[in-house]
């Protein structure tokens, strides 16, 4: 389970995010939908202290992974990603074969083991729908795969660490819709294994795939509630107003 | 107003012509019926086909709007809601041309008129043709205070509906030769009291519209 106890984040003067509390269940798909600028993806990348790498900012309040507050003293943050992947809106493949992007994080990590990397690549391509499209191509470059290929190897190359939580930053917002159907279809895979949360800018996108939905604006977690009540019922007149099209 | 509002704002338009039509269509029903007015029953039939044609519309408009605009929400339980009501529409629409055939056939014009008064035909009438005016009112204020009360006379109705059946069952008793035209008598009952239902169903949709609340098959609907 992931967990936000009264977050508060800034950026330097900036309040990106006000107070927010939400639980998100093991096994289960959240979206987070919201307009631009509205901390969705802040929230996000506090998961797996992304924005550490940012100069200036500053968190209160607990974010807690499988029991564990990851910003107390004496976390790894190297362990926590591994435990916590990511997927960007863009696909990021290294410039590396196919076969070596997956493997990448088995070797930062020190493991040398040829078929068990051999084993896991595999298993880790199958889990993201790719291996049978690439199976025989392994050692061509990753650059060689389409936009949507490239986007599920950056997804068997978080899942050949074995994480149990996957972000996904608006991962299909630069795919055409037949790899977005992939992606999604994907993603109800992946949520028997995964705890998956997913930052969108696509209401149907967060309908289709998420159990549960929470709406941000002004670095205010709007609403959060179940996806289908969201859409068909939502409790706050600014979430109907922005998922209507009736926002500002 | 934006793209999405006049669109829905149109299709809401064509649903309150079409409840127009079928108010007058139902209100000239009432009038032939009591009043033998085979030439206004013949108006009624011609324009039952009216009726049919903004179903299919409103019913192909709202297809698009579903496939085009993906609406969620409140505009997803409008267009569900419209849907649902142009059918309810149509129904009513049906049962009124069916009034209107049972005039012009002429079956019953022996059926004297203090029976009529005493089976209180006029007042199921009246009752069904303001559930339908005050559900329009409901929908067009999108206030949905008056449904109970709308919901209250489908059981005036009803009631109307059981004391009548009761007069033509002794009525038939003592007069057997008018047995054909007592029949015909029930099936006019019989839709006028089906138009109750479909007036509460259209309350319902109206609700689950407005207040997102599910009234179908609740006991406590008021």
């Amino acid at each position: 389970m992931i967990q936000s106890k009264n977050i508060d984040f800034y950026y330097s003067d900036f309040h990106a995010l006000k107070g927010i509390s939400m639980e998100m269940e093991a096994h289960t798909v959240t979206a987070f939908i919201g307009p631009s600028g509205c901390g969705k993806s802040t929230f996000l990348r506090l998961f797996n202290r992304m924005n550490d790498l940012i100069p200036g900012t500053r968190l209160t309040g607990e974010c807690i992974v499988d029991g564990r507050d990851i910003y107390a003293r004496g976390v790894n943050v190297d362990e926590l990603r591994k435990q916590v992947g990511m997927v960007f809106q863009k696909p990021n493949p290294f410039p590396k074969s196919i076969f070596e992007n997956v493997a990448y994080g088995l070797r930062v990590n020190g493991v040398g083991d040829r078929k068990f990397i051999e084993q896991r690549v595999e298993e880790s391509l199958a889990g993201a729908a790719l291996w049978n499209e690439v199976k025989d191509k392994l050692k061509k470059s990753a650059f060689e795969l389409s936009g949507g290929q490239q986007q599920r190897l950056c997804i068997a190359r978080a899942l050949a660490v074995k994480p149990s939580v996957l972000l996904m930053d608006e991962p299909a917002s630069a795919l055409d819709p037949i790899s977005t159907s992939k992606i999604e279809e994907l993603i109800h895979e992946l949520k028997k294994d995964y705890t998956i949360v997913i930052v969108t800018h696509n209401m149907q996108q967060a309908a289709r795939v998420s159990d549960k939905t929470g709406f941000f604006m002004l670095g205010d977690l709007v609403e959060f509630s179940d996806t289908k009540k969201m859409f068909l019922n939502p409790d706050k007149e600014q979430t109907q107003n922005y998922i209507t099209g009736r926002f500002g | 107003m934006k793209h999405t509002e006049k669109e829905l704002t149109g299709l809401k338009e064509q649903v309150g012509e079409m409840w127009r039509l079928v108010l007058s269509q139902l209100e000239k029903a009432k009038q032939a019926y009591l009043t033998g007015d085979i030439e206004l029953a013949r108006e009624v039939a011609s324009r039952e086909k009216r009726v049919n044609t903004f179903e299919l519309k409103i019913d192909s408009d709202c297809e698009n709007f579903i496939a085009l605009f993906a609406p969620v929400a409140v505009d997803l339980r409008l267009v569900l809601s419209l849907i649902k009501i142009s059918g309810t529409l149509e129904r009513i629409g049906d049962f009124a041309d069916g009034i209107a055939r049972h005039v012009i056939l002429d079956a019953c014009s022996q059926l004297a008129g203090a029976l009529k008064e005493e089976l209180g035909i006029e007042a199921m009438f009246d009752t069904v043709i303001s559930m339908l005016s005050d559900s329009f009112v409901t929908l067009e204020s999108e206030n949905t205070k008056l449904s109970g009360r709308i919901l209250r006379k489908d059981e005036e109705v009803d009631a109307l509906y059981r004391k009548a059946v009761g007069i033509l069952t002794g009525h038939i008793e003592k007069n057997p030769a008018q047995g054909y035209c007592i029949l015909e008598t029930l099936l006019v009952l019989r839709k006028l009291e089906r138009i109750g239902d479909h007036c509460s169903n259209i309350v319902e949709e109206i609700v689950f519209y407005i207040d997102a609340k599910i009234l179908k098959h609740s006991k406590n609907r008021e």
